[in-house]
C-alpha cells in the first residue's frame, strides 16, 4: 500500500524577478497511512502553502507530489475535483460552512458533488453527525450553532466521502479552549478509527495530541520528531 | 447533483436577499409583460380595424385620392363634389344600376362647446345616406335630410360619446352646440357602437357636407366617397361603373387615374399595412424594456458572484467542477428571468383586461411564447458571463476572498 502523501522536492514560487517569494523551498515529506500529523510552523513558514497544495487546491512550481499513488501534478482542473471531493477531506480555521444551510445540508454538500443517491446520503450526514455529537443540531444553520458547533459540524463534512486524509488547516484557532477541546477530542477518535490526518498549526498543544510533528520554516522542514506514545494510550481515556 | 436540487439550491439563494432579488425579478416581469401586452395593443387595434371595416358591410366601396400619376395639386382637385354629384347623378338616372347609394365625406377635427363644455372631436360633413350606409341607428331625435343638405342647415347628428360629454344627462335633441364659431341644433343621437380601434366612433359630429363647406372646411376636395353596391355580388360591377363615371367627369384615361376605389379586402390590406408597423414599433419599445430587465440579471448575478466568491472556494475546496458552479449560478440566473417571465406572462393577462388608448388588447400566443423564451434566453446569456467568472475563480484565491 502506498503512502497517503508522498512529495518529493516540492518547490511553490510566488512572484518573478526581485518580488520572488520561495514559499516552499525544497519539501519532502511522506505520511503513511493511519498516521496522526501535526505541521507546524510560524506565520510565513510555508505551512499555509503547504496546506494549499496538498489539498490540490494550488498546484507546485517543481517537485512531485503523490496522493495515494496518485501523480497528482499531471491531472485537469476537473479530476483535481475529483481528487478533491473523493481523497481530501477538508477542515478550515473559519469552519467555512455555507451559511443558508443547516448542518445536515452542509455535511451532505460533497456527496452531492459525489452524486451520491439521497437515501444514502441522508445515511452517511446522519453516521458523521453521530460521531460528532451533533446528530441533535443537524437542522441548525450555522449562524444558530456555536464556534465549537460548527467545527464539528466541518468535521463531519470532511469525513462524508471517506477521504484518504483529512486535511484541518488551523482547526482550534478560531475556538476557546473548551470548545477545542471537543473538537481535538473528535480528531482523537477519528485517529484512534484509523483516519490518516495532517493538521496544520501553530500550537504546542494541539499538536501534543499528534503523533508526529513536522516543523517548517522559510518553506524547508527543519524538524520531523515522533512524539511520545500518547497515542497508544487508548481512546477516550483522557 | 440532479436538475431538481440545482433548482431547489438556485431558490434558496435568491431567497438569502429576497429584496434584491424580486427588484430583478420585476425588470424582467415589466419587460415581458409589456411586450405581450403592446404587442397584444397592436394586435388588438388591428382587429378592431377589421372589424371597422366588416362593419361597413361587403356592399360598400371606398373612393379616395392618389395612386397613379398623382400629385399634391391634382389630389386636390380630384375628388370633389363635382365627383360626387355626378354619381349621385348617375345613380338616379340608373346610367350605373349596380350603384344603390353614394356617401361623399369630408372630415375635419373642430373645437366644440355646449354651455359650459368644450371638447375636440372629429367632425363629418356628409350626406343623409350616411346612416344607412354605415349601419349607424338614430337612438334619440331624427337624422338629417336631403332637404337639410340642400339648405346647408345648422344641424347636427352626434355620436352617443360625444352627447354624453358635451350634454351629460341632458335631453340632448333641441339643443345648441357651438362648433368653430357657428351654433348648431341638434337633431339626432347615433346609438352607441362598439368602440372599435384607434378612434372612438362614438365621438364624431355628423354635420349636412354643404354645412360643412361653408362654414367649415370650404369647398375643396373631399376626404373620400363612400359608395355602396345594389348586393353583395354587384361590387365588381358597382367599381367598374363607378370608375367609368369618375373618369368621364374628370375627363381622364383609366390608365392616369388619379383615385382609387378600394373595395373591403384592399382597405383591409392598406390597413392591416399599417398596423402591423405599429405593433412593430410597439414591440420594438417593449424589447428594449426587456433587454434592460436582462442587464438587470446580469448585474445582480455580477454582484451575486462577488459577494459569494467565499461560497464558490469553500464548493471548489469540497469537490465542485467548474461544470457545477457554472451550472449553480446559471440555473439562479434562469430561474430569476424565467420566475420573473412567467410573472410578466401573469400580468400581461391581467392587463389585457382593460383597455390601453381605447383599444382591448389580444393576447397573442406566439408572443407569451416569445417573451418567456426570450426570459430564459435572458437568464442564460446575461447570467452566462457572470457564472463563468464564477466557475473559473481558482479555489485557493476564492477561499482567501473575505
Amino acid at each position: 500500500m502506498s503512502a497517503v502523501l508522498d512529495v518529493r522536492g516540492l518547490h511553490r514560487v510566488y512572484g518573478e524577478g526581485e518580488r520572488e517569494v520561495r514559499a516552499l523551498d525544497g519539501v519532502d515529506l511522506v505520511v503513511e497511512h493511519g498516521e496522526y500529523v501535526a505541521l507546524m510552523g510560524a506565520s510565513g513558514s510555508g505551512k499555509s502553502t503547504m496546506m494549499n497544495i496538498l489539498g490540490c487546491l494550488d498546484g507546485p512550481t517543481e517537485g512531485s507530489f503523490r496522493l495515494d499513488g496518485i501523480d497528482v501534478s499531471g491531472l485537469s482542473e476537473r479530476e483535481l475535483s475529483v481528487v478533491r471531493n473523493r481523497t481530501i477531506g477538508f477542515v478550515f480555521q473559519s469552519f467555512n460552512l455555507i451559511p443558508r444551510m443547516t448542518a445536515r445540508a452542509n455535511v451532505e454538500l460533497p456527496m452531492l458533488y459525489a452524486r451520491v443517491p439521497a437515501p444514502e446520503r441522508r445515511a452517511r450526514s446522519t453516521a458523521a453527525l453521530e460521531l460528532v455529537g451533533l446528530l441533535d443540531r443537524a437542522e441548525h444553520r450555522p449562524n444558530e450553532l456555536s464556534g465549537g458547533q460548527q467545527q464539528r459540524a466541518a468535521i463531519a463534512r470532511s469525513l462524508v466521502n471517506s477521504p484518504s486524509l483529512v486535511l484541518a488547516d488551523e482547526p482550534t484557532g478560531n475556538l476557546d479552549s473548551r470548545s477545542t477541546g471537543e473538537v481535538l477530542d473528535v480528531f482523537d477518535r477519528l485517529h484512534g478509527m484509523g483516519r490518516t490526518i495532517v493538521l496544520i498549526t501553530h500550537e504546542e498543544e494541539v499538536a501534543r495530541h499528534t503523533e508526529r510533528a513536522v516543523h517548517m520554516r522559510d518553506g524547508r522542514i527543519v524538524s520531523d520528531e515522533r512524539l511520545g506514545a500518547r497515542h497508544a494510550a487508548p481512546v477516550g481515556a483522557r | 447533483m440532479n436538475v431538481l436540487e440545482v433548482i431547489r439550491s438556485a431558490l434558496r439563494g435568491m431567497g438569502s436577499n429576497a429584496m434584491r432579488s424580486s427588484l430583478t425579478l420585476l425588470g424582467v416581469l415589466i419587460g415581458v409583460a409589456s411586450v405581450i401586452s403592446l404587442v397584444g395593443v397592436g394586435a388588438g387595434s388591428q382587429k378592431a380595424i377589421t372589424d371597422k371595416i366588416d362593419a361597413l358591410g361587403t356592399t360598400t366601396l371606398t373612393v379616395r385620392s392618389g395612386g397613379g400619376r398623382s400629385t399634391s395639386a391634382i389630389r386636390y382637385q380630384t375628388l370633389t363634389t363635382k365627383v360626387s354629384d355626378a354619381l349621385t347623378k348617375a345613380v338616379s338616372t340608373r346610367l350605373a344600376p349596380d350603384l344603390a347609394a353614394v356617401v361623399p365625406q369630408v372630415t375635419s377635427s373642430q373645437t366644440i362647446t355646449a354651455g359650459t363644455e368644450t371638447t375636440t372631436a372629429q367632425i363629418i360633413g356628409t350626406s343623409a345616406d350616411y346612416f344607412a350606409v354605415t349601419n349607424s341607428r338614430i337612438a334619440q331625435g331624427t337624422a338629417f335630410t336631403a332637404n337639410d343638405l340642400a339648405t346647408a342647415r345648422r344641424v347636427v347628428v352626434l355620436g352617443a360619446g360625444l352627447a354624453e360629454t358635451l350634454l351629460g344627462t341632458d335631453d340632448p335633441v333641441g339643443a345648441t352646440l357651438v362648433v368653430g364659431s357657428t351654433p348648431y341644433l341638434v337633431d339626432g343621437v347615433m346609438a352607441a357602437k362598439d368602440s372599435t380601434g384607434l378612434e372612438s366612433t362614438n365621438d364624431v359630429l355628423i354635420v349636412p357636407l354643404s354645412r360643412m363647406q361653408q362654414s367649415i372646411t370650404g369647398y375643396g376636395a373631399l376626404s373620400s366617397i363612400v359608395l355602396q353596391a345594389t348586393g353583395t355580388d354587384a361590387v365588381t360591377a358597382a367599381q367598374a361603373e363607378a370608375a367609368a363615371v369618375i373618369n368621364t367627369n374628370l375627363k381622364i384615361d383609366a390608365a392616369d387615374a388619379t383615385y382609387r376605389i378600394m373595395n373591403q379586402s384592399q382597405l383591409l390590406q392598406t390597413a392591416s399595412s399599417t398596423t402591423s408597423t405599429f405593433t412593430a414599433m410597439l414591440a420594438a419599445v417593449a424589447g428594449i424594456s426587456l433587454l434592460v430587465g436582462g442587464i438587470g440579471v446580469t448585474n445582480i448575478m455580477l454582484v451575486t458572484v462577488t459577494e459569494r466568491t467565499r461560497e464558490i472556494g469553500i464548493r471548489k475546496a469540497l469537490g465542485a467542477t467548474r461544470g457545477a458552479i457554472l451550472g449553480q449560478f446559471l440555473t439562479e440566473a434562469t430561474v430569476l428571468s424565467l420566475l420573473g417571465g412567467l410573472l410578466g406572462v401573469g400580468a400581461a393577462f391581467v392587463v389585457s383586461h382593460f383597455s390601453i388608448m381605447g383599444v382591448r388588447p389580444v393576447i397573442v400566443t406566439s408572443s407569451v411564447v416569445l417573451a418567456l423564451g426570450v426570459s430564459m434566453a435572458i437568464g442564460i446569456f446575461f447570467g452566462g458571463y457572470p457564472a463563468a467568472r464564477a466557475a473559473a475563480m481558482r479555489p485557493v484565491d476564492a477561499l482567501r476572498h473575505e
